[in-house]
């Protein structure tokens, strides 16, 4: 069943959390709520659980009005940052928790108990209390607290926020392996662009109480639809620049003049525009290229493992640049700290004024 | 936060400890150790006597009686207070909420007195209660009531912390589970207070062991009835007769230090959940 | 952004943390019941009691009566004597613990902690075995002349063992949340260890040192049980002001007593009064330690008057 997700606003005081957000999650699919801290995300997520009522709009849920609905009778799965264990249960009572409540005789529970630590390859630490285990393993005890009453509908709040780096990559490789055994529906917020990436089936980009964008991970990463999501996906070099008949020109000082097809735009008429290039889009050669390309200045560099992660100011003025080479042309191009190199985009994204909201 | 390198860093450890050693011993080791060098003169018989009595041991029962009925009672309405303290918004929360620690501060002498004269036949409460058979003057329940109202702060003061601390996040996640609002707070926040309620308990129950100046006004201090034991052990004082007065005091101090014992370890072991 | 609940008016259904407002008002209710029941109206009626015969018989009580006069001068005298040798023991006490480690730090909180698990009879008690004619010391002091028992002295020992953790109870965790750091920086600093004290460790728990003196100085005032067993209860000489309210009490003198009675209420309401005044700033200087950069201002600006003194300059 579909969730929907229709005008919901909210506010808190005067900071406006929601604005007017509509979103349709489809059965069975792993949906990243991505975006910065005071986006809504949370907001959102909270009213999807039943925690916040809307100060208006509408949640729909199996053909019903739930927008009202309390928490406990959502059924909706809850998994929260700093898990939320009840510490004074063990492990198989906080899991039995729902399957307490609504009565559950004692030979199923413990059947549902040890099926579900089964899943989340927990068992036999049903004895222990949420004391005696690591982070990771008190997630996964919450998630398969939140699963034990089989809800349609799992939400996660920056699940894997408390946790290690480490603990943190198993982490979302084995919800994203969990999530293709049992296909429930899950909603989950983050703030890890890398995190959703990962996971999710679907991303939905949030700014300041709106969705900014809405799509697959390939279509959002690829086809940015606004400033805001090209920048957040990852660190983005901007300039201003002019578009006219087909071609984008960079302006300003070092920078000047440098220009590529953009055959988007062929009008006569001049229009300002903002360039942006993403690090691994920026092309680093000893020798200047046919094309303008513009001289900088090595100033650091990063290896980060498959990627060289590389920071340059162009001569003379100065401007910050972020490249992004893979290892094979870095390792092919021996490149120093201080040495003069010359730098040329090989694509660039522009974004008209009137896109910028 | 301190190590022992402070020592050598920081003044005045040997001068402040050396003082604060001295000053407790003068003034608290060595009067108790008094109390218990005195006892220590009396044959064993005579102590057993003197703390056998059936004097001694009705106000030895009234003693522990009262206070752990007095403990009860500010468990519960403590638990309640304290719950609609932090829980609730209503006018004049801030009021009573400084109106609570009254207990602390107010003399045992000025309690005793206003209890005993509220619960007599024509006093303000008393003119309604007497009629309909409840007599909290002069009689066991007055120790009791007065009891409480001496130890019911303690109780407040040490939940309501705990109680603020307790993260939304638990009761959202009861809830999500399907659990009623009664559910949560019997099977969740019940558990996670249960060391606060058993602190709270423990200081009530300590404090109402050795209250002597609001009894003294409302329980009438009649022997084998209403006497507790630290008036029994003035009544001795007046007859001079020392020793039986110490045996008392020593059987009635070692009553508490053990209850404090044994009730430390009850805190430690409810404490060992806490990852 | 983690949004917090809001409990107050919220339309539509319960959130999970909001009980069904039978509930609440049923509570609150009995909650309030209780309170007013048990402490509002026994106060006021002291009140009512003492000015039941007229304002102007309320103070001739007081006045005109010699012995209450003096009951009144004496508690004036013993609790603040009490008081301030406790401050000095609590600040002493205070220091020791929160500052430093050592072999028997556990034992001396406990033994801070003792008076409140001894029955003040018992404390009284333990003085006259002391002191009393038949005491271990007594005959020493009845060849000396000196008087404990019967006397200020044996008053303000019973008030002082009485009220002796107050003071320190209230500063240990408050030093113990500030930490050691800003005197470790005076002592580097060059301060000697009364400099770090007065210009770092002073100001800064202000707040919890007159706590710790008003709820000593309420008990101090109020204390009963001791008293009346080491004072032998001599009306015009020996009795402070709560043993007056017993005595006027015994004989049936109700508006006497209750006047008294009302004059330790008043104290006992001032107390709390100050006490919710001073409860929010005890709270920034328990968070001094948690605000880093706050922290370091405060240091700077206690040790600058430190750093500037020369060597062998006064003080």
């Amino acid at each position: 069943m579909t969730i929907s997700i229709s005008s919901v606003a909210k506010k808190f005081g005067d900071f406006v959390a929601l604005d007017n957000v509509s979103l349709e999650v489809p059965e069975g699919e792993l949906v990243a709520l991505l975006g910065p801290s005071g986006s809504g995300k949370t907001t959102l997520l909270r009213i999807l659980a039943g925690l916040e009522l809307p100060d208006s709009g509408q949640v729909l849920y199996q053909g019903g009005d739930v927008t009202n609905k309390r928490a406990r009778d959502r059924n909706f799965g809850l998994v929260f940052q700093h898990y939320a264990l009840f510490r004074h249960m063990t492990v198989f009572e906080n899991v039995a928790f729902a399957l307490r409540v609504r009565k559950w005789l004692n030979p199923k529970v413990k059947e549902r108990v040890n099926e579900l630590l089964h899943l989340v390859r927990l068992e036999g630490l049903g004895p222990r209390y949420p004391s005696q285990l690591s982070g990771g393993q008190q997630q996964r005890v919450a998630l398969a607290r939140a699963l034990a009453a089989q809800p349609q509908v799992l939400l996660l709040d920056e699940p894997f926020g408390a946790l290690d780096a480490k603990v943190r990559q198993e982490l979302r490789h084995w919800l994203r392996r969990l999530h293709e055994e049992i296909h429930i529906t899950s909603i989950f917020v983050t703030h890890d662009q890398e995190e959703a990436f990962e996971v999710a089936d679907k991303v939905v980009v949030m700014n300041r109480g709106k969705i900014e964008q809405q799509g697959t991970t390939r279509e959002v990463f690829d086809h940015p639809a606004s400033p805001f999501v090209m920048d957040f996906l990852g660190n983005v070099n901007v300039f201003q620049g002019r578009l006219q008949n087909g071609k984008a020109v960079l302006q300003g000082s070092d920078v000047d003049g440098l220009e590529f097809a953009y055959p988007d735009y062929p009008h006569q008429v001049a229009r300002d525009a903002q360039i942006y290039i993403r690090p691994h889009e920026l092309e680093i050669e000893r020798r200047p290229n046919g094309v303008k390309s513009a001289t900088a200045k090595i100033v650091r560099i990063h290896p980060a493992g498959p990627v060289t992660k590389i920071q340059l100011q162009t001569v003379p003025q100065g401007i910050a640049l972020s490249a992004e080479l893979s290892r094979e042309r870095y390792e092919e191009l021996l490149l120093k700290d201080g040495e003069t190199v010359y730098v040329f985009p090989r694509r660039v994204r522009v974004f008209l004024p009137e896109y910028v909201i | 936060m301190a190590s022992t390198l402070n020592r050598r860093v920081l003044a005045g450890f040997r001068l402040n400890l050396g003082g604060t050693l001295l000053y407790i011993s003068v003034l608290v080791l060595i009067p108790l150790a008094a109390c218990f060098l005195k006892a220590a003169t009396l044959s064993p018989s005579a102590f057993w006597a003197a703390v056998s009595s059936d004097r001694a041991q009705s106000a030895f029962k009234l003693t522990f009686g009262a206070s752990l009925a007095a403990a009860l009672v500010d468990l519960v309405l403590g638990m309640l207070i304290a719950w609609v303290l932090v829980r609730y918004e209503f006018p004049g929360k801030t009021i009573f909420d400084s109106l609570i620690d009254l207990p602390l501060a107010l003399p045992t002498a000025v309690a005793g007195l206003v209890y005993s004269s509220l619960y007599v036949e024509n006093g303000w409460l008393g003119q309604y209660l007497v009629p309909l058979g409840f007599q909290f003057a002069y009689t066991r329940s007055a120790i009791v009531l007065v009891l409480a109202f001496v130890g019911l702060p303690l109780v407040v003061r040490t939940l309501q912390p705990v109680l603020e601390g307790i993260g939304v996040e638990l009761e959202e996640a009861a809830a999500s589970l399907g659990a009623t609002r009664w559910h949560t707070f019997r099977w969740v926040l019940v558990p996670m207070l249960l060391p606060a309620l058993v602190t709270g308990f423990a200081l009530s129950f300590a404090r109402a062991l050795g209250e002597y100046g609001s009894v003294v006004f409302v329980s009438g201090n009649m022997p084998n009835r209403t006497e507790i034991a630290p008036v029994l052990i003035v009544a001795r004082l007046e007859e001079f007769a020392y020793a039986e007065a110490t045996a008392v005091a020593v059987t009635l101090l070692l009553m508490s230090l053990s209850m404090l014992a044994v009730i430390q370890t009850l805190e430690s072991w409810t404490h060992r959940h806490e990852g | 952004m983690k949004a917090k609940s809001n409990l107050t008016v919220v339309s539509g259904a319960p959130r999970p943390r909001q009980d069904p407002w039978i509930v609440r008002i049923g509570l609150i209710t009995a909650a309030v019941l209780s309170i007013s029941l048990l402490i509002v109206l026994p106060i006021v009626n002291v009140f009512f009691q003492a000015f039941e015969k007229g304002v102007s018989s309320y103070f001739s009580s007081l006045y005109s009566d010699p012995d209450t006069r003096h009951a009144i001068m004496l508690t004036l005298i013993v609790a603040p004597i009490s008081v301030a040798l406790n401050t000095v023991f609590g600040v002493a006490a205070a220091w020791t613990i929160s500052r430093f480690r050592f072999w028997g730090r556990g034992l001396l909180i406990t033994l801070i902690d003792l008076p409140f698990s001894v029955s003040p009879v018992v404390v009284g008690l333990s003085f006259v075995l002391l002191f009393g004619l038949q005491g271990y010391f007594g005959v020493w002091l009845k060849d000396h002349h000196v008087k404990i028992l019967f006397a200020i002295p044996g008053l303000v020992l019973a008030t002082t063992f009485v009220t002796l953790p107050f003071v320190a109870r209230e500063l240990i965790p408050v030093m113990e949340a500030q930490g050691a750091d800003e005197e470790i920086a005076a002592t580097s600093l060059g301060a000697s260890g009364w400099q770090t004290f007065w210009w770092v460790t002073f100001s800064n728990i202000r707040s919890g040192l007159m706590y710790g003196i008003i709820l000593c100085n309420a008990r101090a005032m109020g204390e009963f049980g001791a008293v009346y067993v080491v004072s032998g209860h001599i009306a015009g000489q020996t009795d402070t002001m709560p043993l007056r309210v017993e005595k006027l009490f015994q004989e049936y003198n109700n508006s006497g007593s209750f006047a008294v009675a009302s004059l330790l209420s008043v104290v006992a309401l001032g107390t709390l009064f100050l006490k919710t005044l001073l409860e929010r700033r005890i709270q920034s200087e328990r968070a001094v330690a948690a605000a880093p950069g706050e922290g370091k201002e405060l240091l700077v600006s206690n040790t600058a008057g430190l750093a500037s003194q020369t060597p062998g300059a006064a003080a």
